[in-house]
């Protein structure tokens, strides 16, 4: 494996392929199009397409994603780049009240193929308004897929699946990954099917689930793991909806031991959801409480010091599995 | 009502084509009892949920049927049975879906608020006051795009005209010079507040002509041939590709909701000083030459297709409760 490729690659690489094969694909947002994109990931799109097909917008975020969800409704398939998910507060509308009910309140007859590409990332003093995970909030409204991708190839594989799909997607990047390396360029048109999660690493001892960023962290944390003597069942879940509970429970059945690893904060979070139906579904199978590592339920700090006390990282992984195991804890965790 | 004025470009009213002056009545007496039925219909606790009525504003649904066409869109608010109507949506499937019958425009899962119909191009009525402007815009992009032949229609009212997305929404359609009618109701009350009490602007219009390229209409739409001239218009700059904004100036007879007491009106509702369309569009037709009898038939027909429709939506099915999970995605 070459290694050469990276996060942002496959973003990119994955939209442009659709804007060249699919003429009803747009692209929509705020310096989109000649400015190349904020984190570069459309860079070569309006060269490419042109003004018709890759639209740059004011920083109108309600009008512009409300539009999106016009288009789709008119047969075309944007694409809507919202430059933060922290900026949802200024076009939650459009998606809590229009895409994401549409299919259903029409009974079926109306569909909203729309892709909304954002992006998170926690870590870099981005502070309290540009650092947000908030994909529990979306995963929360029904009639929307929210996907969140760890690695360059899924970053690809799912984007493309995302286009395919009837509805709306929230496609959501980390963007601490942009740059991290792994894998080779898929082939054209790639796909990763939405709601299939993916076994990093497979152990019979605990199973650890988790997502975007924070999945990176339990790689860093199995090896050290395997050195305490625990085999670890790592799953990337890939999207938050559709939930691959079946995988979940699958390793659950042969673990009897979980543990939820993500950036958002951890009340009423995604590892709330997990917990409760690990808890209601797999009872029997436990045996040890379900462990949670997340945000502490604060906005996200500026400085340094204490956005690390807030956020997750392999240590606190590591000593949370082995709290599930019935072991002590290596070192103080760190929040 | 001081705001009214003139059709910006008044025709000779003998311009107007008799029958499609003679359509556009017959569709302003039908939903006149369409709603006179919904407002019934929630006094007697048939319908369940609120219920918004268009008594008052007929006349601009009414140049609405006879200016829209079958690949034109339509997006519409929570006061749009009258839209519906309009655009093709039989009596009995709006009727169905206030019922919350299987045989309702959206199989029941959308109610007088939620409406849709695919089938004739009908893209919701909607909860919410500003986003279907968005969303209209850009289904006009988008139409483009795709190179549908029709264009796309968007109602609103005053109240929208404070919105965030009515602003950016209007930016972008100036932007996009896209092929939008942005079809203002005027009907003078924001929910329970009169419009001259909350609006520090003139005329939604003074406000539209901020953004570039966006064509200025008004109209009485209380008045039948003005507003189908008028609308005749916007549809005509619409299929010429740029977007146009018509505001028609008319009154909400009744509250906002159907059970709204009220009480910010001294008059209790109705006309107040402002005109019935209904009787400026018989007075307009028989000055046409049309006998007052060939009206007076065409209401009597009007009413009876009415009951006919919500009689026969009674009979229709409650959905299946076991389908109640159905729909969430799309297939």
């Amino acid at each position: 494996m070459t290694r050469e490729y990276r996060y942002l690659d496959g973003i990119r690489d994955a939209l442009t392929h659709q804007m060249a094969t699919d003429d009803r694909v747009l692209t929509i947002g705020i310096d989109v199009g000649r400015p190349d994109g904020p984190y570069t990931v459309t860079k070569g799109l309006y060269a490419a397409f042109g003004g018709e097909r890759v639209l740059d917008t004011p920083i109108a975020e309600m009008g512009f994603v409300g539009a999106a969800v016009g288009a789709a409704m008119a047969g075309a398939r944007p694409m809507v780049e919202l430059m933060y998910l922290d900026f949802i507060g200024s076009c939650l509308e459009p998606l809590l009240n229009q895409a994401s009910k549409i299919s259903y309140m029409s009974n079926g007859a109306l569909s909203v193929p729309l892709v909304v590409r954002t992006q998170m990332g926690t870590g870099g003093s981005a502070a309290a308004q540009h650092s947000q995970n908030l994909e529990a909030m979306l995963a929360h409204i029904p009639g929307l897929k929210v996907v969140v991708p760890a690695t360059p190839t899924d970053a690809y594989g799912l984007l493309t699946s995302a286009f395919a799909d009837p509805g709306p997607v929230i496609y959501i990047e980390n963007r601490s990954l942009y740059r991290f390396r792994s894998g080779e360029r898929p082939d054209d048109g790639y796909a990763v099917p939405l709601g299939q999660a993916r076994t990093v690493t497979s152990g019979d001892d605990v199973t650890l689930i988790s997502y975007s960023r924070a999945l990176h962290d339990c790689m860093t944390a199995v090896p050290q793991l395997q050195e305490d003597g625990i085999a670890v069942d790592l799953i990337d879940l890939r999207s938050i909806v559709p939930l691959d509970f079946e995988a979940v429970a699958e390793s659950v059945r042969r673990t009897h031991r979980a543990v939820i690893v993500h950036d958002a904060v951890e009340t009423f979070g995604v590892g709330a959801e997990l917990t409760a139906r690990i808890s209601t579904e797999l009872f029997d199978w436990l045996d040890a409480p379900v462990e949670r590592v997340a945000a502490g339920y604060a906005p996200s700090p500026f400085a340094p010091s204490l956005e690390r006390a807030n956020l997750p990282n392999p240590e606190r992984v590591r000593n949370a599995v082995r709290a599930a195991c019935g072991l002590a804890a290596v070192e103080p965790a760190a929040a | 009502m001081t705001k009214a004025g003139p059709s910006a470009s008044a025709p000779a009213e003998d311009d107007i084509d008799q029958d499609r002056a003679l359509r556009a009545f017959e569709m302003m007496v039908t939903i006149r009892a369409f709603e006179e039925g919904a407002a019934a219909g929630y006094r007697s606790s048939e319908i369940p949920g609120a219920v918004h009525v268009s008594i008052g504003q007929e006349a601009i649904a009414g140049a609405l049927s006879v200016a829209v066409r079958p690949d034109d869109a339509l997006l519409s608010t929570h006061r749009g049975h009258g839209h519906c109507i309009a655009k093709g949506v039989s009596l009995e499937a709006v009727w169905a879906e206030l019922l919350g019958r299987t045989t309702g425009c959206s199989g029941g899962r959308g109610g007088s608020m939620h409406m849709f119909s695919a089938e004739h191009n009908v893209l919701g009525t909607n909860g919410i006051v500003g986003p279907n402007i968005s969303l209209a815009v850009g289904h006009a992009l988008g139409s483009r795009h795709i190179k549908h032949s029709g264009v796309t229609v968007v109602m609103f009212g005053e109240g929208a005209a404070a919105t965030g997305a009515f602003h950016e929404s209007l930016q972008l359609a100036s932007l996009w010079k896209v092929p939008v009618v942005l079809l203002c109701e005027n009907n003078s009350f924001t929910e329970f507040t009169p419009f001259e009490d909350w609006a520090t602007f003139s005329s939604v219009r003074s406000l539209a002509e901020r953004y570039r390229g966006i064509e200025l209409l008004q109209c009485d739409g209380t008045d039948l041939l003005a507003s189908i001239d008028a609308v005749d218009r916007a549809f005509e700059i619409a299929r010429a590709g740029g977007p146009v904004l018509l505001e028609a100036y008319a009154r909400r007879w009744h509250g906002h909701y159907e059970g709204d007491p009220q009480r910010y009106r001294a008059d209790g509702g109705g006309a107040g000083d402002g005109r019935d369309p209904l009787e400026v569009g018989r007075e307009q037709l028989v000055a046409k030459g049309i006998a007052a009898e060939v009206l007076d038939e065409i209401a009597a027909r009007s009413s009876q297709a009415v009951d006919d429709a919500l009689i026969a939506a009674r009979l229709a099915d409650e959905p299946d409760p076991a389908t109640v999970l159905d729909h969430v995605y799309a297939a």
